[in-house]
């Protein structure tokens, strides 16, 4: 047994990076639609609860988390800090003030205007339509 | 017409007040100041690309302000505007007592990489970092699609750096540095939006640990064999508000300097830890991590003596599970090849012009042309 070269293959290998072990595929992409479950995975996950904004127990800059853990919970029946009106009305699209933040319309009802998510591209129609979709279902935690 | 005219004069005259005035108050009080201004247009040829990343003209700004308090200890700082808005770059007294031992304390730009060493526009050739220490100048970088390089430069943090430099015999020399500080932020992977954000505190009271080691070889000034350098670095923290997430990476980097001629080559990778309880993997996890890694060659020499051409070639390679919510394009190793030409023209000494082709040919997205150009100057 020679020890330079076996630490020297050792040391290569690492450096390579022989990358993590993949499992197999359990599901295929979550598609966006209006439910609870694929907004959390397209919408929330990636563009709100981010470590900046809101993520974390509680978010450190933030009012609300929306890691997926909580966001249910946090959002759906519960009164926004910023208005009277609920944050997710169940079955009333038009009076969900998390809908109005992210169509940036929150300052018409009394809230604040900023538009979510804060300082980047707004919300694809698309995700938007999901979300609106949602809430006028009743907003189950499907 | 005139009305306008006079505004604009007045406007002019009253900026030109202004740096006057501060000019002399800082010769009166002994205070460096310095600074540069960039402006960069980056085009894409392909339009459904496009939107997706920060394309379009890019102003940037800095500021630095340094004042010497006595002979070993100075203060430093640096303000930036770019694309977050602005920003403090650094905030930092600088011990410096001896050669081989001095310290660095506060908003401290972090030793990782020799690019970190020349992340300044008037420090290197190209108009865009190199895709392992992209900041938010990259095709397919935003979050959802490969969320940047392995470490976006300047790396700015708060906490204590420990460097010094020694002589190895007569022409070798080594610079050393050992540093703590708070450490990038993040959740199922890294913010760096957030790493660099106010407050400009650590998320998880767990900090980062790493440091910086460069050989370099001088040889005599004007000889065919120019100054030779090789260094590595690395750094691992938690990054998590729960402290349950690690990162680590490490690299390695090498430049050589032959008659006009620069080569060098820089090697990063970064394992980040993930969060296998979140909803919406589409794989099952076996190794929890992901892991990205990179690497770029890049020859630069002097074609008038006001002109310079550079290229490069680089790589970036993402391997793991893609998080949820990722582009449904992305798959378990993505990678990216990218090939840059550019040109740098200096008609005045603190003016200059660059120009630049970039060719990125990912496996997963579609391929791209991009092209920059850019008129920066310093003061």
């Amino acid at each position: 047994m020679r020890p330079l070269p076996t630490i020297g293959l050792a040391l290569l290998a690492a450096a390579c990076g022989s990358g993590p072990r993949i499992g197999n595929q359990v599901q295929n992409r979550v598609a966006l639609g209006p439910t609870f479950y694929s907004i959390q995975v397209n919408v929330l996950t990636p563009a709100c609860a981010t470590t900046s904004c809101h993520s974390g127990n509680p978010p450190p800059n933030a009012p609300l988390s929306l890691d997926a853990d909580r966001a249910y919970q946090e959002l759906v029946g519960k009164t926004s800090s910023q208005t009277p009106l609920l944050l997710v009305n169940p079955g009333d699209p038009e009076a969900s003030y998390f809908l109005q933040k992210i169509l940036g319309t929150a300052g018409s009802s009394g809230g604040v205007w900023t538009r979510m998510p804060i300082g980047a591209p707004p919300l694809s129609a698309d995700e938007i339509d999901a979300i609106q979709t949602w809430i006028a279902n009743g907003a189950q935690n499907d | 017409m005139i009305d306008r005219l006079f505004r604009g004069s007045a406007l002019r005259l009253a900026t030109a007040a202004v740096a006057a005035s501060l000019a002399a108050w800082a010769h009166a009080a002994d205070i460096q100041v310095s600074g540069s201004v960039y402006v960069d247009y980056w085009g894409i040829n392909n339009r459904t690309v496009g939107p997706q990343q920060p394309e379009g003209i890019t102003p940037e700004a800095a500021l630095t302000i340094g004042k010497d308090i006595h002979d070993e200890l100075s203060f430093s700082v640096k303000a930036c505007f770019s694309c977050h808005g602005i920003e403090i770059e650094h905030f930092q007294v600088d011990y410096q007592p001896k050669n081989w031992f001095n310290v660095q304390a506060g908003r401290i730009a972090v030793p990782f990489g020799d690019y970190s060493q020349r992340v300044d526009g008037s420090g290197h050739k190209t108009v865009s970092a190199p895709l392992i220490y992209d900041m938010g100048r990259m095709a397919y970088g935003s979050r959802t699609f490969f969320n940047e390089g392995v470490l976006p430069l300047p790396y700015v943090d708060t906490g204590v750096l420990v460097y010094g430099q020694t002589w190895l015999g007569s022409r070798l020399q080594l610079w050393y540095g050992a540093y703590a500080v708070a450490g990038l932020r993040g959740s199922n992977d890294l913010d760096f939006i957030a790493s660099r954000s106010i407050y400009y505190t650590d998320n998880n009271n767990v900090p980062a640990g790493g440091g910086r080691a460069t050989l370099t070889y001088s040889s005599d000034p004007g000889s065919f064999f120019g100054d030779i350098s090789i260094g590595a670095s690395g750094s691992a923290a938690r990054y998590d508000q729960a402290k349950k997430l690690d990162y680590r990476m490490w690299g390695a980097d090498a430049s050589l300097r032959l008659w006009k001629v620069t080569v060098r080559g820089e090697y990063a990778t970064r394992r980040t830890d993930i969060d296998p309880n979140q909803p919406g993997y589409v794989y099952a996890i076996v190794d929890p991590w992901f892991e990205k890694s990179g690497w770029y060659a890049e020859l630069e020499h002097p074609i008038l003596r006001w002109m310079s051409a550079v290229y490069r070639y680089d790589v970036l390679e993402r391997r793991g599970v893609p998080l949820p919510g990722a582009d449904a394009q992305l798959t378990t190793k993505s990678t990216i090849d990218r090939y840059t030409v550019g040109l740098v023209l200096t008609p005045a000494a603190a003016l200059y012009v660059k120009l630049s082709w970039e060719y990125w040919k990912p496996t997963d997205f579609p391929v791209l042309n991009t092209g920059h150009i850019g008129v920066g100057g310093a003061f």
